[in-house]
């Protein structure tokens, strides 16, 4: 079963469109949203959560529309920044959010307030760009959401909360059907976590599959210049050519390398590799 | 929805303590508060906003459980009453500094208490100025923005409405026919009569602007 399923989504704007977006989140596993920065991965969160209006298609949550409201009992949030009164405290953004939730846990909430180290009774507006992060990642855990939506949560944290953000997700996991759609463009968080990757460019979905298929499918081929022609190029999805030699992103069985293989070097790609590459047919 | 009323009350409090305070201190001083009261009225309009657009809260309020009907709904009942209960604020605050004319400055008997009539009147003004400036809010997303489109708005329809009244002292107007005149004068002149219709008139406005307030809110990008 699917969390959520994109049919043939297109949305204009200024400067930017997203054209036929279909794609879907699996249930109960983590997907991790990838792209290059302005390549609509905000947009799509965006309409996902109602906040930017779609011009076509269909995006259905739960199994049901994405502007049912009631649904988003069942949704945490973290957006690249917090969205809230900077004149609130946490007190006070807890007495306006706590009782929107039917699964509020009290309990929850105080053993994240005191995990995170976040002052109760502070103005938001005098908080860092970490305690944002972390408050919001408060009030997105405490109602036990079952699916939970973040779009760049860790820009910005230092290694230390970006690692501990990490382990609490990986944790999270441990519930049965939680599901948790993230999007970064530090792509080693992903490496880490994600169970299936979806990856987005220029508003257009370039590769849905699951951390193993990439880890078994895609290759990074290194080797001298002499060996990159016409032919060859062709069987790369992109590569780097320079003086020193090429590097490639391939996708397939390396079986067919077999005739050159002590010339060349093969490395598993990494989710960083094959941004660069995809988005780059050749240099 | 009491959730969202309350958000407002939340962040509105320094308001209302300006209320509490300035109110017997505007009739102490013989200003003219039945003008004040509109001007406050409008103010807690672009501050409610001007909240919502510095933080862009309303990317997460559309992320929560809440509708978008029950949002705007909120809206308007949390600014109406305040506006009904700053109303009785100023009734009552008149009406006790009628009876202490030393602590009025200038002229005691100069002092003009609010009449029911007057407050009832005034009410009806506030509501259609807020249906008119509300749905400003919703389509330009912008505090500021709408601010000045709401002011333009409110002085235009002030001074066609004086440019109408004194049209035949003016010269000005002459093709409006002397029955259409006539009607409007009657209503000026027969304030209780204004009244009842003011009623029936504001109301509709407030419903008919929510439902203009409620499409931008739900049919536009959330900036």
């Amino acid at each position: 079963m699917n969390i959520v399923e994109f049919h043939n989504v297109a949305k204009k704007r200024k400067d930017f469109s997203i054209e036929n977006l279909s794609f879907s989140i699996p249930n109960g596993y983590i997907t991790g949203f990838i792209g290059p920065n302005g390549s609509g991965k905000t947009t799509t969160i965006q309409m996902m959560m109602d906040i930017l209006q779609i011009d076509t298609g269909d995006i259905k949550l739960f199994g049901t529309s994405h502007k049912n409201y009631r649904i988003k009992q069942k949704i945490g949030f973290v957006y690249d920044d917090l969205y809230m009164y900077e004149d609130f405290t946490i007190k006070k953004m807890k007495a306006f959010i706590a009782p929107l939730y039917e699964t509020w846990n009290e309990t929850l909430f105080q053993s994240y307030l005191k995990k995170f180290q976040l002052p109760f009774t502070k103005k938001l507006k005098h908080f860092s760009k970490g305690m944002k992060m972390k408050c919001s990642l408060l009030f997105a855990l405490s109602h036990e959401p079952e699916f939970i939506i973040m779009d760049e949560p860790t820009a910005g944290l230092d290694p230390i909360f970006r690692r501990e953000l990490l382990d609490i997700l990986q944790e999270m996991m441990t519930r049965e059907n939680q599901t948790i759609f993230l999007s970064s463009h530090i792509t080693n968080d992903l490496d880490r976590i994600a169970d299936y990757i979806i990856f987005i460019h220029e508003g257009k979905i370039l590769l849905q599959a699951s951390m193993e298929e990439i880890q078994e499918q895609y290759h990074i081929v290194k080797g001298e210049r002499n060996l990159l022609d016409a032919d060859t190029k062709r069987l790369f999805i992109g590569f780097q050519d320079s003086t020193v030699g090429f590097q490639a992103l391939y996708r397939g069985d390396l079986t067919l390398f077999d005739d050159v293989s002590d010339q060349l070097i093969f490395e598993k790609a990494t989710l960083e590799d094959m941004i660069y590459f995809m988005t780059r047919k050749g240099i | 929805m009491v959730q969202m009323m309350k958000r407002d009350y939340m962040l509105n409090k320094i308001y209302f303590f300006f209320i509490l305070i300035g109110v017997p201190i505007l009739y102490i001083f013989q200003y003219i508060p039945t003008t004040m009261f509109i001007v406050m009225t409008l103010g807690l309009v672009f501050n409610v906003f001007f909240y919502e657009d510095r933080n862009h809260v309303t990317r997460a309020i559309i992320s929560m459980p809440v509708s978008t009907s029950q949002a705007v709904v909120a809206r308007y009942i949390f600014i109406t009453l305040t506006a009904v209960c700053n109303m009785m604020y100023f009734a009552a605050s008149s009406s006790i500094i009628k009876h202490y004319p030393n602590i009025i400055v200038g002229n005691p008997a100069s002092f003009q208490p609010l009449t029911i009539s007057q407050g009832i009147l005034t009410l009806h003004i506030t509501f259609i100025l807020l249906a008119i400036s509300l749905p400003f809010y919703y389509y330009f997303q912008s505090a500021y923005k709408s601010l000045i489109i709401q002011g333009i708005v409110v002085f235009l329809s002030t001074l066609a409405f004086i440019i109408f009244i004194n049209s035949r002292a003016l010269g000005v107007l002459a093709n409006i026919p002397d029955w259409f005149i006539a009607k409007v004068m009657f209503f000026v002149e027969n304030p209780n009569i204004t009244i009842g219709f003011g009623f029936v008139i504001s109301i509709a406005c407030l419903y008919l602007s929510y439902i203009i307030s409620f499409r931008f809110f739900t049919k536009r990008d959330i900036i």
